[in-house]
């Protein structure tokens, strides 16, 4: 039979756990976590000796292309300017080829018209499509063996229009789940100035639940409040009575209450 | 599948979110052991640090998912004791009148307490650091007493001695805490 001490012990065992680990562990964790990924065979391995067949192989076509397109540019230069003058649908290059009608041209001239006739192409290319930088963004924010990197992405989804609310839904998740604080806290900055959208606040206000960083929290909170978002009441009355709740983050909470029933 | 057993799998392929949810979950109570144990808390800190990195190392070899928080509570357990060790603490180091294989004879009289968290807490961190390990390890941690003495390198005998001594010695302290109601 177990004596009274060892009873109440056993009783009561949760409440002797009431220290909370402070959050640049799990960052510690997570870096020493990400480099092993980092150090592990990437891919196929590819022996020396079949590299080096494959460099001879490619220096061989490159020469035989080069010495074919010679011997066709002297062997036929009139197809050549056919084939340019024929052609006259981009801008950039009309001039040219007209001015080149009257006269022979050489190889210089033909390499010359090819580097601006890509170079119009590329320009049409770019304007038909443009460099989409939610795509860069969002891969960027899930970047994690760069914090730098995932904060720059942070800053430029602020910029972004939040069609569908896929911005959002983004910096929520960063916020959420990014193990470097500096991140989280400027995904938060990110969503302040979508403040003005319900959906916003709902999203912020399921995150304050989920969130533990006390620097994060605190910030939440203010932001929270700011916005009058009295649906924290609860979360912040739970974090008040939480005793493993920091006592700035309690702090922030309790005033969090009174401006909040006040206003 | 269970939230312990997604977040495994994913820890699995290597999902840092995922470990962030593992290390959130079990992360306070590791944390508290160690430190009931070292009682310092950078030391605690990098044993909790070390734990975890080890446990997810080797989660590909981890059977059954819902043993992981004993299993990362083991890591640091092990872990804690190893640096006591370093620290050369004396374990047989006991009160006067007390002689190797003696089987301790007084009773301790626990009808009349009435315990409190605050006052249990205190009392067993008034213990010297070898009482207060043995009493730890048995006591809270609900590690058998055979197990400690092959993790503390000592005789059965000496465990179950010294706990007895520990438990006295917390009582005491209650006692002179004014908890005592008689």
């Amino acid at each position: 039979m177990k004596d009274d001490l060892e009873k109440f012990i056993a009783d009561n065992r949760e409440s002797f756990d009431t220290k909370t680990p402070p959050p640049f562990v799990l960052d510690r964790i997570l870096e020493e976590m990400l480099p092993e990924k980092k150090n592990k065979p990437a891919g196929i391995l590819i022996s020396f000796h079949a590299i080096r067949w494959a460099a001879a192989c490619l220096v061989l076509l490159c020469g035989a292309t080069f010495l074919l397109s010679r011997h066709q540019q002297t062997a036929n230069p009139a197809m050549v300017k056919t084939k340019i003058v024929n052609r006259p649908a981009d801008t950039a290059t009309a001039h040219l080829a007209a001015a080149n009608k009257p006269a022979q041209k050489s190889v210089d001239s033909v390499d010359h018209d090819l580097s601006l006739r890509k170079q119009a192409l590329l320009a049409k290319l770019q304007r038909r499509r443009p460099v989409p930088q939610k795509q860069v963004m969002f891969a960027s924010l899930h970047d994690m063996e760069s914090p730098a990197s995932r904060i720059t992405a942070t800053t430029a989804a602020e910029k972004l229009p939040n069609r569908g609310n896929d911005v959002v839904d983004a910096l929520v998740q960063t916020l959420n789940s990014d193990p470097n604080s500096n991140v989280r806290l400027a995904a938060l900055d990110g969503l302040a100035r979508f403040y003005q959208e319900s959906y916003v606040r709902l999203k912020l206000v399921d995150a304050l639940k989920k969130q533990r960083d006390p620097v994060v929290q605190i910030a939440m909170i203010n932001l929270l409040v700011r916005m009058r978002a009295s649906g924290i009441l609860e979360q912040l009355d739970k974090m008040v009575n939480d005793e493993n709740t920091y006592k700035a983050v309690k702090d922030c909470a309790y005033s969090g209450i009174l401006e909040l029933r006040s206003s | 599948m269970t939230r312990q057993e997604e977040l495994i799998t994913r820890c699995k392929r290597g999902d840092p979110a995922a470990y962030t949810g593992l290390y959130n979950q079990h992360a306070a109570a590791v944390y508290n052991s160690i430190l009931r144990l070292i009682n310092h808390t950078g030391e605690a800190e990098d044993i909790l640090q070390e734990s975890f990195v080890a446990a997810f190392q080797g989660i590909a070899g981890l059977k059954e998912s819902g043993g992981f928080g004993a299993w990362v509570k083991r890591i640091a357990i092990n872990k804690s004791i190893d640096l006591i060790r370093k620290r050369k603490l004396r374990f047989v180091e006991l009160g006067p009148g007390w002689l190797p294989g003696e089987e301790p004879q007084e009773t301790i009289d626990e009808v009349a307490f009435q315990y409190t968290m605050d006052a249990v807490n205190a009392a067993i961190a008034a213990l010297p650091d070898g009482y207060r390990t043995i009493f730890n390890l048995y006591a809270i941690e609900q590690i058998p007493q055979a197990e400690i003495a092959q993790m503390l390198g000592l005789e059965n005998g000496t465990v179950r001695t010294q706990y007895h001594r520990a438990k006295a010695k917390i009582i005491g302290t209650l006692k002179q805490g004014g908890y005592y109601e008689r």
